[in-house]
């Protein structure tokens, strides 16, 4: 049976290629029905080894065996008919052999590809960038070829002035975070909102540490916090008996 | 002339990966279009006949020095970054399509790959291979697709014309299958 996976073809086109070799069918004269067996039963294997068939695969299908029906149930068996079912055949086969010169083609290509790899050039003189903009190009008006004119110049320009920058991190520890929160609260009597306290946040990093540092001192017993609805509130405990806690 | 070579291997040098074009050679030495090909071509020669490590290449109307071929394995052993990327099957296959039927839109693509094909052209496109080309007049006026200058560079190609043919089945040319 087959061991090959569908990841390996390029398409339902690829797919029945390989199968119209595999089985050593003609493509100009080809034998539809081992070609649909062979592509439904092939898709079925998958099925069964529970693989993901992207759905041009199944699209493919569907039309196969719409083919496959015509041609088994006997219609009112006009000449029209006929033709058109041969139709369809024809153009798989058109759009197979199409599919085929492209995938050969792609092989030439390819070699191309893989040879021009091997060949490396050196960057443009970096002296050389202070004439740069007297040198003469020929540039059509072409928004594109402009794009890239203008990228080739920043690209130029950043190797002539390497851009230098210092990165300090402020890192704010949780304990810090404690001491601005007993600071900020120190006249605070009533009960506040749990984001009020992220106010003063400017990075996502800020607000981890201010929300570890509220349960840090709701652990320590500093603040105790009563929740309504989505809202939590929050209080600092030695003003507890004083303030009706909201219910 | 012999001095033009040695002014022209100069040049390419200071340009780099960049290249010049065969316009720009011939503004550069006031010289004949015949000339700057001939040129090139004297150039090309004598990288080749010697035992040198550079070789001279014209791709997409660029000129550039390039290195060989069989200094490759040394220079991925001197810079370990020096690493090849490849192509996908699929990619080449979509490129291939773009190439020699340009300009095309992507339902036209898709119809020959017989799948789907957009993410591939966005790729392609960010890779700088393809662009788009404008619109079709058909319904919805979708974006038509060409290659680009890096394509024909990319692929050792001077022009499209260079692409090799079609190969049009022996026993079937298209008349025969649309009688």
């Amino acid at each position: 049976m087959f061991t090959i996976e569908i990841d390996q073809f390029n398409g339902p086109l690829d797919l029945m290629l390989f199968l119209i070799k595999e089985k050593k069918l003609d493509l100009f004269d080809l034998d539809m029905a081992i070609l649909i067996d062979q592509y439904q039963s092939y898709l079925f294997t998958m099925q069964e080894r529970s693989l993901e068939i992207a759905s041009e695969y199944l699209s493919e299908l569907a039309g196969l065996i719409e083919y496959k029906s015509k041609k088994l149930i006997p219609r009112d068996k006009s000449e029209l008919d006929a033709n058109a079912v041969e139709d369809e055949k024809e153009s798989l086969v058109r759009r197979l052999i199409e599919y085929q010169r492209f995938k050969e083609v792609s092989l030439d290509l390819s070699i191309r590809y893989d040879h021009r790899q091997l060949l490396v050039s050196k960057p443009f003189e970096k002296q050389s960038v202070s004439h740069l903009f007297t040198a003469e190009t020929s540039i059509s008006n072409d928004a594109y070829d402009l794009l890239k004119a203008m990228r080739k110049v920043m690209h130029r320009l950043s190797l002539a002035n390497p851009f230098e920058t210092k990165l300090t991190s402020k890192e704010l520890s949780v304990d810090q975070r404690i001491d601005m929160l007993r600071r900020a609260l120190s006249n605070k009597h009533d009960s506040f909102l749990l984001e009020d306290l992220f106010a003063d946040c400017s990075s996502v990093q800020m607000m981890i540490v201010t929300f570890l540092a509220v349960l840090d001192m709701i652990r320590m017993g500093e603040l105790t916090f009563t929740s309504n609805e989505d809202q939590i509130y929050l209080l600092r405990s030695d003003e507890y008996d004083t303030v009706v806690v909201h219910s | 002339m012999t001095q033009w070579l040695s002014i022209l291997e100069g040049l390419l040098f200071v340009i780099g990966d960049e290249g010049l074009t065969i316009e720009q050679i011939k503004k550069t030495l006031d010289i004949e279009e015949v000339e700057v090909l001939e040129l090139i071509d004297q150039l090309k020669a004598r990288y080749e006949s010697q035992d040198r490590g550079l070789q001279v290449v014209l791709f997409a109307g660029v000129c550039k020095l390039v290195t060989k071929e069989h200094v490759h394995p040394y220079i991925s052993q001197l810079l370990s970054y020096q690493k090849t990327r490849s192509l996908s099957q699929s990619a080449l296959e979509t490129l291939a399509i773009i190439a020699y039927k340009q300009p095309i839109t992507r339902v036209e693509i898709e119809e020959i790959r017989g799948v789907s094909c957009d993410v591939m052209l966005r790729k392609l496109q960010a890779l700088d291979l393809i662009r788009d080309a404008g619109r079709s007049d058909a319904i919805g006026r979708p974006i038509l697709y060409e290659v680009t200058q890096d394509f024909l560079d990319t692929f050792e190609l001077m022009s499209l014309n260079e692409l090799p043919q079609l190969d049009v089945g022996e026993h079937l040319s298209s008349d025969q299958l649309f009688e």
